[in-house]
């Protein structure tokens, strides 16, 4: 099973603030993260079963893109994620879309993973062992030789393109590309400015473009 | 040998440079400011289309039965968390039923022979349950929470915890 990006025409869709928050405005679609998180806590525990249907697959695909496919321990990352929004509970508001919030649990959990691998690999390099916890390894896991040479080239390309893109550049690229955040949403989760957010993204494109142009000239797509 | 055409006048023998003799005009190519943007944003588009096409190849791949196994994650999260409070709360109501038992033994006397009825002939009724009651009422709350939600197994593990094996489990976890 795989998971593509979300659906672009989400980007420029409005969060539905939920009726106890004063109505959604007018051209708004519901925000379902948001609705099954208050129904969950109003005590309907299917609805948390449904968040996990709903948003596990978008948590692990971010984590999957921030820290790569060599990166161990994913899957437990997701249960983290979770865990952090069942101890939330309580305390959760819907201010903003479901999801940005979600995104935000995953940001912390991403900046605490990149520095323990970070000292992992200092470690590791100190002892001469292999860099098995690194951040950077080559990305060919999940390719599908059937895809044929040309587009899992193209492919592992793209990705260690995006691998070696700095941290902040990074989840800003990923969240706007393949999640559909707008720039003040991505401020939103990472801490920033909408104006930085927009920069950030612009270098990150301009990176991606210099290094992926001799796939631009290759009829390789 | 034929001869060639006739030469028209401004022509230079230099091909391309014929029309813009007979025209007059500049050959350099001189865009103004709107169309140079024109252009500018046309490429830019089409960069931005291509760096899309190419990022969009790059598909996650997501583990097979990724929901169950963070709903059962979180179901032995919330597990582990109620039996560490039921181990506590049993641990805290042993400790309260010995020291009640041991304050209504004490009016008994050594031997509890000579045990003086209660002060006004009080006799224990439903209506005022005694203070070992009481204190034993979080215990047998632990059991029923027990008895629903766990297995035999887990039943049994929880009873036979010692609070201070539970002492040394919680020192465990958070050394581990």
């Amino acid at each position: 099973m795989t998971l593509p990006p979300d659906p672009p025409q989400r980007a420029a869709v409005p969060f539905a603030v939920p009726p106890a928050a004063g109505g959604a405005p007018e051209g708004a679609v519901p925000d379902r993260g948001a609705e099954l998180m208050l129904a969950w806590q109003g005590g309907d525990e299917q609805a948390f079963h449904e968040l996990v249907d709903v948003y596990s697959g978008q948590v692990y695909a971010l984590l999957t893109r921030f820290l790569g496919r060599g990166h161990p321990g994913r899957e437990d990352l997701v249960q983290e994620v979770f865990l952090r929004v069942v101890k939330a509970r309580a305390r959760y508001t819907a201010t903003a879309r479901f999801s940005t919030w979600l995104y935000t649990i995953v940001w912390r959990i991403c900046i605490n993973e990149t520095e323990r691998s970070r000292s992992r690999r200092h470690l590791s390099l100190d002892a001469g062992l292999d860099d098995e916890g690194g951040l950077k390894l080559p990305d060919s896991a999940e390719l599908d030789p059937a895809e044929g040479v040309a587009r899992a080239d193209v492919i592992r390309e793209v990705r260690a393109a995006i691998a070696e893109l700095p941290d902040s550049q990074r989840i800003a690229m990923v969240l706007a590309r393949y999640h559909s955040l707008s720039f003040a949403e991505i401020a939103d989760v990472v801490g920033s400015t909408e104006k930085a957010i927009k920069s950030m993204i612009h270098r990150a494109r301009e990176t991606l473009r210099a290094r992926l142009q001799p796939l631009f000239e290759r009829d390789a797509i | 040998m034929t001869p060639g055409p006739k030469k028209n006048f401004g022509d230079t023998g230099e091909p391309g440079r014929e029309l813009d003799g007979l025209l007059g005009v500049d050959p350099a190519p001189r865009l103004n400011e709107e169309a140079r943007r024109r252009v500018h944003d046309l490429l830019s588009a089409e960069n931005d289309r291509v760096l899309d096409a190419v990022l969009e190849l790059d598909e996650v791949t997501l583990p097979g039965g990724l929901e169950d196994r963070v709903r059962a994650a979180i179901r032995a999260d919330t597990r582990r968390r109620r039996l560490r409070l039921v181990r506590w709360t049993a641990a805290a109501a042993a400790a309260g039923v010995l020291v009640a038992a041991g304050a209504g033994w004490l009016p008994l006397g050594v031997d509890g022979l000579s045990a003086e009825p209660l002060a006004g002939g009080q006799v224990a009724s439903l209506e005022s349950p005694s203070e070992e009651l009481l204190a034993a009422l979080p215990l047998l709350e632990s059991l029923e929470f027990l008895e629903e939600e766990f297995g035999s197994f887990e039943r049994e593990v929880a009873l036979v915890v010692d609070p201070r094996d539970a002492v040394f489990l919680e020192l465990l976890e958070l050394g581990g």
